[in-house]
């Protein structure tokens, strides 16, 4: 493994590389700086650009922008109050107040330097976690990894804000969706309407795009009106607070542990992560009464456990291929564009990528702290960026990366329904999520239930036996009515709670 | 509190899913089993969680206590969501698309950049016109040049 380890320094420390990775954090930060703009959708505009790349130089590129842009959302979260991102939500309680007070350089610096050591320790469990974990997937077979990819869904179905059964709904639809096309066995054609583009299924990345870019604009548009005013101006030398994060290394090491935990379990995300690393960080605190009024405590806590996150969720996906938010979704569908199966033979046989690519991620999380504090200088100007440049630019660069996967305009007409379709969603408060990851391991989960009924002679009696008699299929089984159950007993309590307020 | 519009907003969404379902549930059972079996089964657990959400609609329902909610709650929600700019930009980007089939990519860009730019108000006449050339030249040098990433032509260019 230490020889793999090496191999991937190697990969990521070679020019091409380093300057993808670069590319890939200076846009993680504008994206995530900009509010309205997230991970997800910056992910999903670059995915089409990785194309004709070396594939480790693609997946440092996106792995750049994810970590990256997950760190940028406190950039905004701190000069301007607005949480660039979702996960920066908890950084504006206690970073907005230390600008207001002209520490707006102490707090950036903390959100900077924490976001780094939270990124990179997330990577090392990645590093050392993954390649074991992986050889967990040599004792899947074809009911299992069907098994496999209903509990994926379940788990991103239960952890849905509103309602357990919108959530299954969603992912049931996303399974829908991949079924489009040719019948992997028997070549039948379902679900195309007759439309030749349509014979290889819907294509995923033009999906994505749709989904994720389209509402988002949509959204921006709807209220113009909102001025982008008080914006603070950063101030004070970066490096000269890092003896002061070191004085909270405990703080630093709980959130980052916190965070790699969340990140690993499919469905919780780095919201959730800073969420309880800032609960843990007022708990532990002497000064309780500091935190919502400018406690550093409050943005290193909920900085280091978002990034934190990042290097958790590539585990489940690098590993099993059960990817464990929107964005790792995502990365699994650039996997599947470069050709490369997540599992242990991900590892075995192509250990330059996978390797390249987790240690690009320390790259990244090590560059976007000088790119970070340069950004942040002049975020007041990027800040005030008006949305009727911003939109328009978007949608150009949804249509050029929706045309790029197969060069084919009926993919744009595509993109613009799938647009419609994830804003509707939004509309009814459905959860996209799930519909993602259930377009995204359909055609497996598809594929392995028609092997799983072929080993078992073409009998549905045999079938069921084989799921209820073979030891892994059971805790699957055991783990996705679990999930199911805490999703329905969450959304009990939510409107419980509701009825009583 | 749920208030009378939420309730039709979802209403209408299990309507709406209902009849996805049952669309799909007709369409699958078309096709020969040895290749809708899945299919099958999903309409089929759609139809479930269909019914599902109406059963909690009517219990949340019954339980709330009904409050006089504010006046102007269900046109706020309505306008919020589908707002005239939203609509107008979806237009405009469906028009963008008919406009990259016929005059081809940049150009279409740069009419398609400019139009939203000026709908929605963009104080300086001057970057209205300069960004959309500037950004069809950052395409062309980025995506074209150096990725050789192609994009879309159309009829005329």
């Amino acid at each position: 493994m230490l020889h793999n380890a090496f191999l991937g320094i190697l990969g990521a420390i070679e020019l091409e590389n380093i300057l993808m990775t670069l590319f890939g954090v200076v846009t993680g930060v504008v994206i995530g700086c900009l509010p309205g703009l997230t991970s997800v959708m910056g992910v999903a505009l670059l995915i089409p650009v990785t194309f004709g790349m070396d594939p480790t130089a693609g997946l440092a590129m996106l792995g750049g922008v994810y970590c990256a842009s997950t760190y940028g959302g406190a950039i905004s979260a701190i000069l301007l109050n607005i949480p660039g991102t979702p996960s920066a939500c908890v950084t504006t309680i206690d970073g907005y107040p230390l600008a207001l007070k002209g520490e707006s350089g102490r707090a950036i610096s903390m959100a900077t330097l924490g976001s780094c050591v939270g990124g990179i320790f997330s990577t090392f469990v990645l590093l050392f976690v993954a390649p074991p974990l992986a050889k967990i997937s040599l004792l899947f077979s074809a009911h299992e990894y069907f098994l496999l990819s209903l509990l994926g869904i379940t788990i991103i179905a239960s952890f849905s804000d509103q309602s357990v059964i919108k959530g299954l709904m969603a992912g049931t639809l996303g399974l829908f969706m991949s079924v489009v096309g040719m019948h992997p066995m028997t070549g039948y054609m379902r679900f195309t309407g007759g439309m030749a583009f349509l014979v290889d299924g819907i294509p995923l990345v033009v999906a994505l795009i749709g989904f994720f870019s389209l509402p988002e604009v949509l959204n921006m548009v709807a209220d113009t009106s909102q001025d982008r005013k008080g914006i603070l101006v950063y101030t004070g030398h970066p490096m000269k607070y890092f003896k002061e994060l070191l004085s909270h290394w405990l703080l630093v090491i709980k959130s980052s542990v916190i965070g790699t935990i969340i990140g690993i379990i499919p469905g919780a995300g780095t919201d959730i992560a800073a969420f309880l690393a800032y609960n843990e960080a007022k708990r532990a605190s002497k000064e309780k009464e500091s935190f919502g009024k400018g406690a550093i405590e409050g943005v290193i806590a909920s900085e280091t456990s978002n990034n934190a996150v990042v290097g958790g969720s590539l585990v489940p996906l690098l590993t099993l291929g059960i990817p464990g938010n929107a964005v790792s979704a995502i990365f699994l569908g650039a996997l599947l564009i470069q050709g490369l199966r997540p599992g242990f033979e991900l590892f075995q046989n192509t250990p330059e990528i996978v390797y390249g690519f987790i240690c690009s991620m320390f790259v990244a999380n090590i560059l976007f702290v000088p790119v970070g504090f340069i950004i942040a200088r002049y975020a007041y100007k990027l800040l005030k960026t008006p949305v009727s440049l911003l939109a328009p630019t978007i949608i150009v660069f949804a249509v050029i990366g929706s045309y790029a996967i197969r060069n084919n305009m009926e993919d744009l007409w595509l993109m613009l329904l799938m647009g419609f379709v994830g804003y509707l969603m939004q509309y009814f408060s459905v959860p996209v999520a799930p519909m993602v990851l259930g377009l995204v391991l359909g055609a497996m989960s598809e594929g392995e239930l028609a092997r799983a009924y072929a080993l078992s002679n073409d009998s549905v009696y045999i079938l069921l036996k084989d799921f209820i008699t073979r030891p892994i299929c059971i805790i699957l089984i055991v783990l996705s009515v679990f999930s199911v159950w805490q999703g329905i007993r969450r959304s009990l309590e939510t409107q419980k709670k509701e009825i009583v307020s | 509190m749920k208030d009378d519009f939420s309730l039709k907003k979802e209403i209408a969404f299990f309507c709406l899913m209902f009849l996805i379902a049952l669309t799909l549930a007709w369409v699958s059972f078309s096709y020969p089993v040895s290749s809708s079996v899945y299919p099958r089964a999903l309409s089929v657990f759609l139809i479930i969680l269909s019914f599902c959400q109406l059963i909690i609609i009517y219990f949340k329902n019954k339980k709330e206590k009904r409050k006089e909610t504010e006046k102007n709650n269900e046109n706020n929600d309505l306008t919020k969501f589908f707002s005239k700019n939203s609509i107008i930009i979806y237009i405009f980007s469906g028009c963008y698309l008919l406009g990259v089939n016929l005059f081809g990519f940049y150009v279409s860009t740069c009419l398609f950049v400019m139009s939203v730019s000026f709908y929605l108000n963009h104080k300086n006449k001057a970057v209205i016109v300069i960004w959309p050339v500037v950004l069809c030249f950052l395409v062309w040098i980025v995506f074209s040049w150096f990725l050789h990433v192609p994009t879309p032509e159309g009829l005329l260019f």
